[in-house]
């Protein structure tokens, strides 16, 4: 008689694409990829906020989750482990491109190029208000940035940020709260 | 509790975090202070506005490849790894330390004595017939391979120096195995020494093939009148014992022989473009080198560089010797404009000034003089955009060599620092670099970018370490920096910096 098939939950499910992907599969691994493929993209563009910069972090998330899923402990959940290789990398991403924009001689008009690539993204934000909130998300430290939006968007605990990022729940909150301060600082003139 | 206290307040029951009690006393000190009420509104609303930021989403199309590129960038990345490592192993053997220089030496000495060995062997394998013929003929043929010079190869592949000892093998086994062919060869060889242009005098301009080859044989030089001994020993004896005689002779001459290091030399460079301006007293023509042409690496530059030394050392009398400072003077000057290596220069530098104090022609001290002068101009301080940039864009082209150095010769890794994760050590260097580098040159204009590499170091280094020292001295640091002229995009910089620093603090 043939044994029916045990049904595996989310969690369970999770773990055995886990066990392959660790053993080298490949498919195993695509399922992950394509489970979290949205919240990782979502992730990449809130602290980019870049269409291409985005894509190229969410898929190098993957590639370094693949690369070292044998670094992975079962008895974690996935996500957070994969949405903390995606802001790390984001948020070197972010701390080159602030450097470089520094140190590099761009001219007025590069930088007035620049606005105009982000259009799109303005556009979308009818609120005037929300406007001014996003660019100065936007010129936010990295690492204040990925506090507000693990807090935020992502809706993690202090503690849970604190994982994310390998950092103290102090610094959670410290860097939570100043970013917060610097938000309300740059609307002073707008509110 | 002070207004301050209920900031902090707020923020926590922004994040839902406060218990009732507290939740109630905020609640009671926001009915009571305007100040703190407005301020509590305006996070709130920031808050609310925060989180109805949308963002734009791709179309289906892109979920629907997104797994399949990370796929290929997967299978890519492996293949990469697979060929960085092999890279890697062939960077790591090219990689020429002193010892593995030695060895690679020791394998090329084999291979050439092999090679001229082989060459040998075959050209000597009619060297028996030449030696038992009668003494007219033999003299005259002998005479004619150790006197002819070809100063000038053009299109010839240079061929360095082989060991001593190779050609007495070679005759050994010569000797032994064409003994019986001799007299057969005698006519044939005397015939060809007859119908080659002859000329014992300097610069003989002979460019047949035959000729380097014949000269190749011979390797360590003999003089003619050691040779001239040799050779009358060698017609009274037996071929064999003959030509171990002569080997012996070559044996103890250990002196470099210039001719061919010159081809070697204008090998090593390239071959056009060189002209033979003057000669040694033996004829030999000294390759008038265009070091600046570009084409000469710094191997051939040491090359050179070694070649004149021993030069030096083996012919301390040789009046030729002031080419030798002079060539050794450029080849120092031409690899410190190429390694920007700070030992280099040094190095250099001392060599040139015992060679102006040994040196007696007014000529050739002035020339040296000339050298000096310009390897000291290079100045100790380090050449500011070139370190800047190995600095700032070496990294990028993910390059593991190390190129530049600072003036104690502390090699400057070729790493990107924006790009990798960065040891506390390497940013501790950074740091250090980019502040001698403003005490040495107080009025470049990479100084502004130094303050901000010394910003950016500290903040990683604290990062990293956590050490509250580091981040009391960075932000020391950078408020005494802000204190200086500098642009405003720059100011603005360091203060985002500073407030960074600031934000780190630790518990």
């Amino acid at each position: 008689m043939v044994k029916p098939k045990k049904e595996l939950n989310f969690a369970e499910e999770e773990g055995e694409f886990i066990r392959k992907a660790k053993q080298g599969n490949l498919y195993s691994f695509e399922i992950l990829v394509k489970r979290y493929q949205k919240n990782i993209y979502r992730l990449a563009f809130r602290m980019t906020k870049d269409h291409d910069s985005a894509d190229d972090i969410a898929q190098e998330t993957f590639v370094k989750a693949f690369t070292s899923i044998s670094s992975f402990k079962e008895e974690y959940k996935f996500y957070p482990w994969i949405s903390r290789i995606c802001m790390n990398l984001s948020i070197n991403y972010l701390k080159r491109k602030r450097f470089s924009i520094t140190e590099s001689e761009l001219s007025p008009q590069k930088l007035e190029n620049q606005k105009t690539v982000s259009d799109p993204i303005n556009q979308m934000i009818k609120d005037e208000l929300m406007d001014r909130i996003d660019s100065s998300i936007n010129q936010l430290p990295p690492p204040f940035k990925a506090v507000l939006i693990l807090k935020v968007y992502e809706e993690l605990s202090y503690e849970q940020i604190a994982k994310t990022l390998k950092i103290s729940v102090g610094t959670v909150m410290s860097r939570l709260f100043r970013a917060r301060e610097r938000l309300q600082k740059s609307l002073k003139d707008y509110l | 509790m002070i207004c301050k206290d209920f900031e902090k307040l707020i923020h926590l029951y922004l994040d839902q975090k406060l218990d009732q009690q507290k939740r109630k006393e905020l609640e009671k000190h926001l009915s009571e202070c305007q100040k703190c009420r407005e301020k509590f509104e305006t996070l709130k609303l920031v808050e609310e506005k925060t989180k109805a930021i949308k963002i734009p989403e791709p179309g289906d199309t892109y979920w629907e490849s997104f797994s399949q590129r990370v796929r290929e960038r997967i299978v890519s990345k492996q293949k990469q790894t697979f060929g960085a490592k092999i890279k890697e192993f062939a960077s790591n053997i090219f990689v020429f330390t002193p010892a593995r220089l030695r060895v690679a030496a020791a394998v090329v000495s084999i291979v050439l004595v092999f090679i001229v060995g082989k060459l040998y062997i075959d050209y000597r394998g009619t060297i028996p017939q030449r030696v038992k013929p009668a003494k007219k003929e033999i003299s005259k043929a002998e005479k004619l391979e150790t006197t002819v010079e070809t100063p000038k190869m053009e299109g010839e592949k240079p061929i360095p120096p082989p060991k001593k000892s190779a050609p007495l093998r070679g005759e050994k086994k010569i000797t032994e195995s064409k003994e019986p062919e001799i007299e057969n060869k005698k006519l044939a060889i005397s015939e060809e020494a007859e119908l080659k242009t002859i000329e014992a005098g300097k610069g003989a301009e002979l460019t047949t093939k035959k000729h380097t080859v014949r000269d190749i044989g011979k390797v360590a030089s003999v003089p003619e009148i050691a040779e001239q001994e040799a050779l009358k020993s060698v017609e009274k004896e037996t071929p064999k014992a003959a030509m171990r005689t002569l080997a012996d002779v070559e044996e103890k001459k250990a002196k470099p022989r210039s001719k061919l290091m010159c081809v070697d030399i204008i090998g090593e460079g390239d071959a056009e473009g060189h002209t033979v301006t003057c000669s040694m007293p033996d004829g030999t023509k000294i390759p008038n080198i265009d070091y600046s042409h570009g084409g000469l690496s710094t191997d051939s530059l040491r090359v050179i560089r070694d070649f004149w030394k021993k030069f030096i050392r083996d012919n301390p009398d040789d009046p030729a010797i002031k080419y030798a400072y002079l060539q050794i003077a450029g080849s120092y000057y031409y690899l410190f404009d190429k390694t920007k290596d700070e030992a280099v220069r040094i190095e250099g530098i001392k060599q040139i000034e015992e060679f102006l104090k040994i040196s007696t022609e007014e000529e050739t001290r002035e020339a040296l003089r000339q050298r000096l002068e310009k390897l000291k101009s290079l100045k100790a301080k380090p050449p500011s955009k070139v370190l800047c940039e190995a600095i700032l864009f070496e990294g990028q082209t993910k390059m593991t060599t190390t190129r530049y150095s600072l003036p104690d010769g502390t090699k400057i890794p070729d790493v990107d620092y924006r790009q990798k994760e960065l040891s506390a050590d390497f940013l501790r260097f950074i740091i250090d670099f980019w502040s001698e580098f403003i005490k040495d040159n107080p009025d470049d204009t990479f100084v502004e970018s130094a303050y901000l590499q010394i910003a950016a170091a500290y903040y990683h280094l604290f990062e990293k370490t956590k050490d509250e020292a580091v981040r009391e001295k960075g932000i020391k640091q950078i408020e005494e920096f802000q204190k200086r002229e500098i642009t405003e995009e720059k100011k603005e910089s360091l203060k985002e910096r500073l407030e960074d620093l600031k934000g780190l603090k630790e518990k």
